[in-house]
This record gives C-alpha cells, structure tokens and sequence, in this order.
C-alpha cells in the first residue's frame, strides 16, 4: 500500500514540529512539507499533491477555511486549533473531525485513521463541501475576499472592489487590480459583504463607494456610471435599495 | 454627623422644623397681638399641628401627580383643589376646636373671626412651601437614584468590556502556548520548563488586576517581558522586540496592567497578521512631573483584515481618565504601516 502523503499548515514552528514527532512512528504517513501560510500552503498543494492536511484555523492573511475555498477538494483535512468558538460550533454541527491544541498522540492518531478511512471510500471530498457549506451559513460579515489565480492567492481587500458580476454559477470581482473569478453566488455576496455594497440589478452588486453618477435610463430603470468607467444597469428594485441608502 | 442622622430619620426634621414655626407664631401673637401667653399658644400649637397633619397627606398627593407624567394643566388642577380643601379643613378645624375652647374670651373670638382672612392667605403660603419642599425631595430622590443607577451600569459595562477583551485574546494565546510546551516537553524539555514558569508567572500578575492600583515600571515591564517571551517562544525570529528604557525612569509610578493591550494588540495586528517579521519598540522616557511610554510596531498595511473594536485603546483612555481626571494623556498615530502610542503619566511628588 503506498504511503499516504501529508502536508503540515500551521504558523508556529513548535505546532508544526509537535505533529511530525507524533507521526514519526505511523508508518503509513509520509510527511511531504511544511507550511506556515496558506500561500506556501497553496504552492505546496499543486507541487507535491497531498492526500492529508494537517490545517490550522488561525493564520496570517489567510485563514485555514479561505484556504479551503481555492483548494478543488482531492485532500482528507484535519483542522487543528486552539481556540475558535465560531469554527468549533461549525465543526460540531457538520461532523467535521479536529484536535484541539493541546492535543495528544492518541487524539491525532484517531483524527488521521478517521480521515484515510474516508480517503478510501472516496467520501474526503465531503469535508471540503461541507467546510464550504459553513462558510455559506456563516452570517459574519466578510472583511477581505481570498481568491485563486493560477497558482496564487489573492486576498482581496473590501474597499479595492469596484462591482462584482453574476456570471452563471460563478461571479466576477472587478477590482482596482483586475478581475477574479470566484464559484461563490450573488445571494452568497449579497448577505456577507458589510452595508456599503449594494445590489442593483440580477447581475450587479456595487461598491457605494465608486458611484460617480446615477442618470435615467429608459422608462423604469436606471443606468449606474462607476468612477472606473463602468455603466451598469440598475433594476426598479435595485435603484430602490440604491436611493434608500444613499 | 448631625446632618447625615437628620438625613437618615426625616420625621426629626418635620418635628423640628413645625416646632419652630409654632415658637415663632406663639412669639409673634404674644409680642405683636398683645396676646396673652396662653392664648398665643394655644392658637399657634392648634394651627400649626393641625397644617401639619394635613400636610402629611398632601405628600401623597405631590408623589402620585408627578411632574413628569402629567399634563401642567392636570397639576394646576389638583393643586387648586389640594389647596381649597386643605385651607377649608384646616380654618374649620382649628376655629372650631379653639372656638369652644376659649368661648370665654370674647376678646379673643374677636381676634380668631377677623384673623380669618389673613389666616387664608398664609395657609396658601404654607401650602405653597410644603408643595415645593415635597417637589424637592422627590426630584432629588430621583435623581439620586438614577445617578447610582447609572453608576451600577457603568461599572457592569466596563467590568463586561474588559472580559470580553480578555476572553478574546488569552484563550487563543493561553492554549497554544500550551501546544507550544507540549511540543517542546519531547524536543527540549529545559525550554518547556521555561515556558511554564514564564506563563504561569505572567497569568499570576493578571489575575491580581486592580483598576486603580498604581506599580513602578519595572513590575510592568517584567510583565510585559514575559508576554513578548512567551510570544518569542511560540513565533520565533518572526517577532522581534526593542526596549529602550532608561534605568532612571524604572521606579516611576503607572497604573498595573495599563500597557498590556497595547502589547496585545502589537501582536494580534502586527504579528499575527504579517507573514513577515514584525518590530516593536518600547521605549519610556522620564519627562518633568511625568513618565513617558511609547510602544510601536509595524504592521502588514495590506494585512486589510481584521478591524479592531479599538476597545483595548478606549479602556486605556478610560482608566488614565478615572485615575489621573485628564483626557490628554494619550497620543495615538497611525501611518500605512506603523502604529504608536504614546501615554504620559503624571508623577505625584
């Protein structure tokens, strides 16, 4: 049976080092890398494929669950963590397995039979649904979007957006530094970006901020010009929304 | 003393206070009236003690209209009845009771027949006073009990405040240092040693918090010391720590603990949110009549993520202002990539 590859993403060395002396003795684990952020993370990930993540929650920039996001899901994930009242009650409600640091060798023993069970039946690809689904019902505000571009991450911040676009399954990011594609939805977007983003049509979500003007369009809509030179086109309801705040 | 039981047993005050007006009365009647003693007297202690009676009813009144909640017009309602049926109670009573008391002295009935009239002016008076004195006394009440009422509530808010701050940071510091000796017991066992005496000694100068309690800088220092230690354990060359403090200014006076959110935070924003390394500098200075604390640190300027509340920052604003009453002590500046505060504290001779 070939040996099943882990890679170990946490920002404190004594972290990471506590984990490969636990699995110094499972034979069945090789141990391809360690990370101390997701953009190592994400490198790591495409140059030596692992099967296993040992993945801590809090780290610099990116979390362990922005990190998931822009992952395609081919790993079995273990989440390590020390406090995290938000990411606990997540775990709990969708039967996603993690340790809680301090943890001990039995505890992470356990967490990786549980987790190379899953890898052979196939069902690891679960977890990354499931860690998605709790990032749709979160109802905290986001205050930065992480996305994926090549083989790098970007992190978004709020106030660099000009408008997102619905594009079928996807949406487009418009930014001051170019335009992401991100498989998240506009009603997703639309419940997690902070007041200052408002809907204006089907297929647009605008930063307040970047409204030059807003002129007639038509008999019932309204044509919306942006700083950046865009002219979007803003729905009955949308204008409604967009007068309501304005 | 006096004044505090007089507060304490109100009744005292009314006996005190009627016992007077029935003096005066009894003087005036006596000296002005060329009344005889007796008679004097005894129109004075009828008059009054019969007003003050009353009057005791008339507390119910003032408490049940209150100001607030009623129209002007209901209360100028009330009063005009309150103060007819006072005035008609009291000149009834106490001209029939010395009426046929002193029916012999027709000199007398003379003088309480004509008397009436005056005696009807005086009591609206009368009311009038006792009216006010009641208005007093509930609004001061009042305002006594919201002032403790809001004192209460302040004190919770803040007591709420300083938990919540304290509940976000230590647990997530608290358990990976934990994991962070849990490592180092299989590969160094010495540095875990270390570790444990450092955090259990920084855990046992919070737990002895006191808001307004004042320490030499050293005590602080050592305590702030032993937190960027603990933190230099867990993160290693990432963090890096520059103290500039002058052997001079170490026996100067600060409030316990006031520094530790801003060491907090130069970590949570700095360190915790930088893939690179961070700096902080502390540095003290010793400046006429006061110690002068700076601490710094560079952050990640597109770390963009998480705010603060500015809580920590607004505590330190509100204990400088609780213990020294001024609101300049603090300075706060921010550039793309740097944070500074800086705090004086006054040195008391």
């Amino acid at each position: 049976m070939p040996k099943i590859k882990a890679l170990i993403i946490d920002d404190e060395a004594l972290a990471r080092e506590l984990i490969l002396n636990y699995l110094k003795d499972r034979n069945d684990i090789e141990v391809v890398g360690e990370c101390e952020n997701g953009f190592e993370a994400l490198k790591a990930i495409h140059e030596s494929k692992p099967d296993l993540l040992f993945l801590d929650i809090q780290m610099p920039k990116i979390d362990g669950f922005e990190l998931l996001e822009v992952l395609d899901g081919q790993q079995s994930v273990i989440f390590t963590t020390a406090y995290d009242q938000y990411a606990l009650h997540a775990f709990e409600k969708n039967a996603i397995d993690y340790v809680l640091k301090p943890f001990s060798k039995v505890r992470l023993w356990q967490a990786i039979d549980k987790a190379i069970l899953l890898l052979s039946s196939g069902e690891n690809e679960k977890t990354i649904e499931k860690v998605r689904s709790i990032a749709e019902e979160a109802d905290h505000i986001l205050n930065r979007i992480v996305v994926k571009k090549g083989l790098k991450i970007i992190v978004i911040p709020l106030d660099s957006i000009h408008y997102i676009e619905a594009q079928d399954d996807y949406v487009m990011i418009y930014t001051e530094s170019g335009k992401y594609l991100k498989d998240k939805s506009m009603k997703f977007y639309e419940s997690h970006l902070p007041a200052d983003f408002i809907r204006i049509h089907r297929t647009y979500i605008v930063a307040l901020s970047q409204i030059d003007t807003i002129e007639q369009y038509g008999k019932e809509s309204h044509l919306v010009a942006l700083k950046c030179g865009a002219r979007l086109r803003a729905s009955v309801n949308g204008y409604k929304r967009l007068k309501a705040v304005l | 003393m006096m004044i505090k039981y007089l507060q304490n047993h109100p009744a005292t005050i009314y006996v005190i206070v009627w016992s007077m007006v029935i003096l005066l009365h009894t003087i005036i009647l006596n000296a002005v009236y060329d009344l005889p003693f007796i008679l004097a007297f005894a129109d004075s202690v009828v008059f009054n003690i019969v007003f003050s009676v009353i009057s005791f009813g008339l507390w119910y009144m003032v408490r049940f209209s209150n100001l607030q909640s009623k129209s002007p017009a209901i209360i100028m309602i009330n009063h005009l009845f309150g103060v007819t049926v006072t005035l008609t109670i009291w000149i009834l009573l106490s001209f029939n009771l010395l009426h046929s008391l002193f029916t012999d002295y027709p000199n007398y009935v003379d003088f309480l027949r004509n008397s009436l009239v005056f005696r009807g002016i005086s009591g609206v008076f009368y009311y009038a006073i006792i009216v006010s004195l009641y208005y007093l006394i509930i609004n001061f009440r009042e305002l006594q009990d919201k002032m403790k009422h809001e004192s209460e509530l302040n004190a919770l808010l803040k007591e709420a405040e300083l938990n919540m701050l304290r509940s976000q940071i230590r647990p997530h510091f608290l358990f990976n240092s934990l994991n962070s000796i849990s490592s180092l017991t299989i590969t160094d066992p010495l540095r875990a040693q270390e570790m444990v005496i450092k955090l259990s000694d920084f855990m046992r100068f919070s737990l002895d918090f006191k808001e307004e309690k004042l320490i030499p800088l050293e005590k602080e220092i050592y305590h702030i010391q032993l937190y960027f230690d603990i933190e230099k354990i867990r993160f290693g060359s990432k963090l890096c720590v520059t103290y500039n403090l002058p052997p001079t200014c170490m026996k100067m006076m600060l409030p316990a603990l006031i520094l530790q959110p801003l060491a907090e935070n130069s970590v949570k924003f700095g360190l915790y949110e930088t893939t690179g390394k961070v700096n902080i500098v502390i540095e003290a200075e010793c400046e006429e009549g006061f110690l002068v604390i700076k601490t710094a640190n560079d952050y990640d300027p597109d770390g963009n993520s998480k705010k603060g509340t500015g809580l920590g920052l607004r505590n330190i604003r509100s204990r400088l202002e609780k213990i020294y009453n001024r609101n300049d002590l603090i300075t706060i500046s921010k550039g793309s990539s740097y944070f500074e505060v800086v705090i004086k504290f006054p040195q008391h001779a």
